[in-house]
């Protein structure tokens, strides 16, 4: 089981709920909705390639629209590994979580 | 239009353009314009605008981060596929890395020598500023150019120029001086005589003692560490009392770190002219003399350039009459003097700028061919690495790519290399500091330096090695190499042929070389010098000796193992010889001409069985002999302009040294045959020889050949019978006169390794050419075998490929080899004759060495059998 960082996740999560709507802008706004942070490129395009790299996201172009200066959409869906992940960071969330209640619970 | 204006501004577009250029840019363009027209909405142009501007600033860290991530990636594979290929070649690899140490190794060894040469002096906080007298002195016959000067010189200048701020002298006494502390008696060769200033010029690290005072008082001494611990053992030696030649008892006032071996100036103690009242009185009256080394400080350069200006005043001012005309005085700066200065009568050898460029080009030579190897032999592995290339590229690496990868190769064997070399250079320190006579060291944590232009070396290496199988091997097409052929590497092979000719005739060069040098050395060696040398023990005398010389004589004479015993002062190559004006017969007395003279005594023509060839030899039954005989060598005849007979008799006066009057007028008794009193470095000089009278001179004695170590042994024993206060001092004659080719034999030393090296390193590489060419000839060799031919005629084809190279590097080598060694033999008076004899055996040998490299490859190919043969597409 190969961890993926926080950052990867979210974007995977991201790319999930997005569904068929998930390209660069979407999952901006949709992680700065959800954060409060203002991911520019380095904090998003580069964890969406190298998750592409991974295997875990495929990416697909869409048509050229005028309010892009001309230019097509990079589409991005998970593929079956990164649905995988997904669920093993989940699990392994989970894991992580069980039988915490009270986080002031420090041993002295 | 509208639309034309809302554009996102192009500044940014553009730099965002660049910084997500890896991937799918129009993408990703696209989604910042989107959130531009958004910003356009909400914000107004102005808010659009920064906004754009800034989300192109912060991308910047992200996108260095992102691209660096991406090249470790490929690093990391780089790097995997540079092991494998280094493992899967391990014999090409391994010499390619051992020749690349080598090289740098070499060039190690010689950066810390260039390094140490080029500090000499340096350590003193005025090195700058200090200068020293030198100067040219002319007589009738002859001239000098001396590194040493008057005595008054000094003291002169320091009165008439004010702005020379300090100035010393130096002197060193002729013969090896006696000390004695208690009863501990030694002879010391390191003794200098100097003025209490030379501490206010010159920093020597004092342990005992004050600087400024310690030579003050001119019964005073200062001794190094070592001799300290030698008189002293580990006690105070300041304060302690050395008794000096029997003369006179010195104060220890300082005690000095040991002169360190980067200075020119060489000495263990040094005594104050003033030690006695009588010895400095004469210094002061004699301005002919010009046995004294000079430094002087001064404020700048240009003081110095001024002050040379007014030189030719001094001369005339203080100089006298007859020394004027040909005395020029000028300075020099001290640190130019280790390896620039040549001049006669050096304080020490000095080292010699030319070795310097011998040593660097030698290194740059051998680092050459080290990488000429890496080169070749990269490229020679090509066929092996061709499907790799065209497979990369096909999956979508740019030649730049490649590049960068067979770059990382060559950094990888290059770092190896370093490793090794450094490993290599420590391993040969030893046998370095033996061939240069230095004391070098190693020492890379504190000189940074060194560290430096190591780091520095590997990488240039690195790059230039590399460069040209990366150009190459990333230029292949995939369309040509996927499909098998090779044909593509047709050319390489004349260049690699090139080079690997280039590293032969260097190696032939460097092998005549030694050829050359030891034949010449051995000529030195054996070379009659018209006298005997064999068997012969030069003792050094003493006034208790010499007052009772006959007497010492005839017990000598008795001891058995000893034939002849007789005196010389001046008459062999391991002394100076002295230059005396001389009015022969019938000559104006105010124009002398200038010959050597040397003094003996009766036996000295028999005990060196020199030849007289005219006229008598001394003889104890003419009792004018002593204040008349002269006898000259037919050198001197011609001079004199005196045929051989008519010399015999004729009127012969010299002048005493530095003196305007006689010191003998004699005549001419016999001639004798030219025979080599000095250096074989020098022709003959026109020579007289006259009998010792009141002069304490060196004694000769010659033994028999047989059981010497008794005969040295009954030597000693009479010698404490005569002078039990003074140890005895001799030396063989001709393990003396060895020492003076010392400097060739070093040279020929330094030369045989270089070439041994060269030869090597090239073997390497006609290694590698050599398992080249036999693969690239299998096809051929099967066709051949199939054909009938023979193992050995196959062995003979393969084999002249490789003689042709030899054989062309030779024919450029000879010719350049011929004219470098003829200007080194030019130096010396005698020499040998430049005979083919060296030039073919050089030839020979590399030819043979070369054969010898490449008979493994070459018997393997010729022993293949020619199904695999042909089967290999």
């Amino acid at each position: 089981m190969e961890i993926i960082t926080k950052t990867e996740e979210m974007i995977l999560l991201a790319v999930c709920k997005l569904g068929k709507d998930a390209y660069g802008v979407t999952i901006r706004k949709h992680l700065k909705q959800v954060t409060g942070k203002d991911f520019s490129i380095g904090g998003i395009y580069v964890p969406l390639d190298r998750l592409v790299r991974k295997g875990y996201l495929e990416s697909w172009q869409g048509d050229p629209t005028p309010e892009r200066g001309g230019m097509s959409k990079r589409f991005f869906r998970l593929t079956r590994e990164g649905q995988r992940a997904l669920a093993d960071a989940k699990t392994m969330h989970e894991k992580l979580w069980a039988g915490i209640t009270d986080l002031s619970l420090a041993k002295g | 239009m509208q639309r034309r204006k809302k554009q996102p501004p192009v500044l940014a577009k553009w730099l965002l353009q660049t910084f997500v250029r890896y991937d799918n840019t129009e993408a990703t363009l696209g989604d910042f314009e989107e959130l531009f027209y958004e910003k356009l909405r909400e914000n107004g142009r102005l808010g659009a605008n920064i906004w754009y501007y800034g989300q192109a600033v912060i991308s910047l860290p992200n996108v260095i981060q992102g691209s660096i991530y991406w090249s470790l990636s490929m690093f990391k594979n780089y790097l995997k596929i540079a092991f494998r290929n280094l493992l899967k070649h391990k014999t090409f690899s391994l010499i390619n890395i051992a020749g690349l140490a080598i090289g740098i190794a070499c060039c190690l060894l010689i950066l810390i020598y260039v390094q140490t040469e080029l500090s000499y002096d340096k350590f003193h906080t005025k090195a700058d500023n200090i200068y020293r007298v030198a100067g040219w002195v002319k007589w009738n016959g002859g001239s000098e150019n001396a590194a040493s000067t008057q005595f008054q010189v000094a003291g002169a200048m320091l009165t008439d120029y004010p702005e020379i701020m300090t100035a010393c002298r130096l002197f060193r006494p002729g013969v090896a001086q006696a000390l004695r502390y208690g009863d501990k008696k030694f002879v010391e060769e390191n003794v200098l005589n100097t003025d209490a200033s030379i501490f206010d010029i010159f920093d020597f690290s004092f342990i005992a003692g004050d600087p400024h005072s310690a030579l003050q008082d001119p019964q005073s001494i200062v001794i190094t560490e070592t001799i300290a611990k030698k008189y002293f053992g580990d006690g105070p030696a300041l304060g302690q009392t050395i008794n000096y030649q029997n003369m006179v008892d010195l104060r220890v006032t300082g005690v000095i770190q040991d002169v360190p071996a980067t200075s020119h100036l060489q000495f263990e103690i040094l005594i104050p002219f003033g030690f006695n009242a009588t010895f400095l009185a004469g210094l002061e009256r004699n301005w002919y003399w010009n046995a004294f080394w000079t430094y002087l400080v001064l404020p700048d350069e240009q003081t110095a350039v001024e002050l040379e200006t007014r030189f030719p005043a001094f001369v005339q001012k203080y100089f006298p009459e007859s020394f004027r005309e040909g005395t020029v005085l000028y300075l020099q700066k001290l640190p130019d003097i280790h390896l620039h200065s040549h001049l006669v009568n050096e304080i020490a050898p000095n080292g010699n700028i030319l070795y310097i460029y011998i040593f660097s080009a030698i290194a740059f030579l051998i680092l050459t061919i080290a990488c000429i190897n890496f080169m070749n032999l990269a490229t020679a592995r090509a066929a092996s690495r061709a499907r790799e290339v065209g497979m990369r590229k096909v999956l979508g690496a740019a030649r730049g790519n490649l590049i960068r990868q067979f770059y990382l190769e060559a950094t990888v064997m290059t770092l190896f290399a370093v490793v090794l070399a450094i490993i290599i250079a420590d391993l040969a320190l030893p046998l370095f500091n033996s061939l240069t006579g230095q004391h070098l060291e190693l020492d890379y944590l504190a000189n940074w330096k060194l560290l430096g232009a190591m780091l520095l070396l590997a990488l240039i290496v690195g790059l230039i090695a590399g460069s040209y199988p990366a150009f190459f091997l990333s230029s292949f097409e995939p369309s040509r190499v996927l499909r098998g052929s090779l044909s593509g590497l047709a050319s390489s092979v004349i260049l690699r042929k090139v080079l690997v000719t280039t590293q032969f005739i260097i190696s032939i060069v460097l092998l005549i070389g030694i050829g050359v040098i030891s034949q010449q050395v051995n000529f030195f060696r054996t070379k009659a010098l018209g006298f005997d040398k064999e068997h012969v023990v030069i003792i050094r005398s003493r006034p208790e000796v010499d007052r009772q010389f006959e007497a010492f004589r005839n017990q000598l004479l008795q001891t058995g193992g000893v034939t002849q015993v007789t005196r010389a002062i001046g008459s062999l190559p391991t002394e100076p010889s002295w230059t005396f004006r001389f009015v022969p017969e019938g000559w104006p007395v105010e124009k002398p001409i200038a010959m050597a003279i040397a003094y003996a005594d009766y036996d000295f023509l028999k005990l060196f069985n020199i030849e007289l060839s005219r006229g008598r030899d001394f003889s104890r039954e003419f009792s004018t002999d002593v204040t008349e005989a002269i006898i000259l060598n037919e050198t001197a005849a011609e001079k004199l302009g005196w045929q051989a007979e008519e010399a015999i008799g004729k009127q012969l006066d010299y002048f005493g040294a530095g003196s305007n009057e006689f010191e003998k007028q004699g005549k001419v008794i016999g001639l004798v045959r030219d025979f080599h009193f000095e250096s074989l470095h020098n022709e003959v000089r026109p020579l007289a020889i006259t009998l010792i009278h009141n002069q304490l001179a060196d004694v000769a004695v010659k033994i028999k050949g047989s059981d010497i170590a008794e005969t040295m042994t009954a030597l000693e024993n009479v010698w404490h019978r005569f002078a039990p206060q003074w140890p005895i001092e001799y030396k063989f004659l001709d393990q003396d006169l060895d020492k003076q080719y010392r400097k060739e034999m070093q040279l020929g030393r330094i030369i045989r390794t270089f070439a041994i090296l060269a030869v090597f390193v090239a073997c390497l590489g006609l290694f590698g050419l050599s398992s080249f060419v036999a693969q690239r000839k299998t096809k051929e060799i099967g066709v051949r075998k199939v054909l009938g031919a023979s193992v050995s005629s196959i062995l003979l084809h393969l084999s002249k490929e490789f003689s042709q190279l030899v054989l062309f590097a030779f024919m450029i080598a000879a010719p350049i080899a011929y004219l470098t060694m003829n200007l080194w033999l030019q130096d010396f008076a005698y020499r040998i004759a430049l005979t083919p004899g060296i030039f073919v055996m050089a030839g020979l040998v590399t030819l043979a060495v070369a054969l010898t490299t490449v008979a493994y490859q070459v018997t393997r190919a010729a022993l293949i059998n020619p199904v695999n043969a042909l089967r290999h597409e």
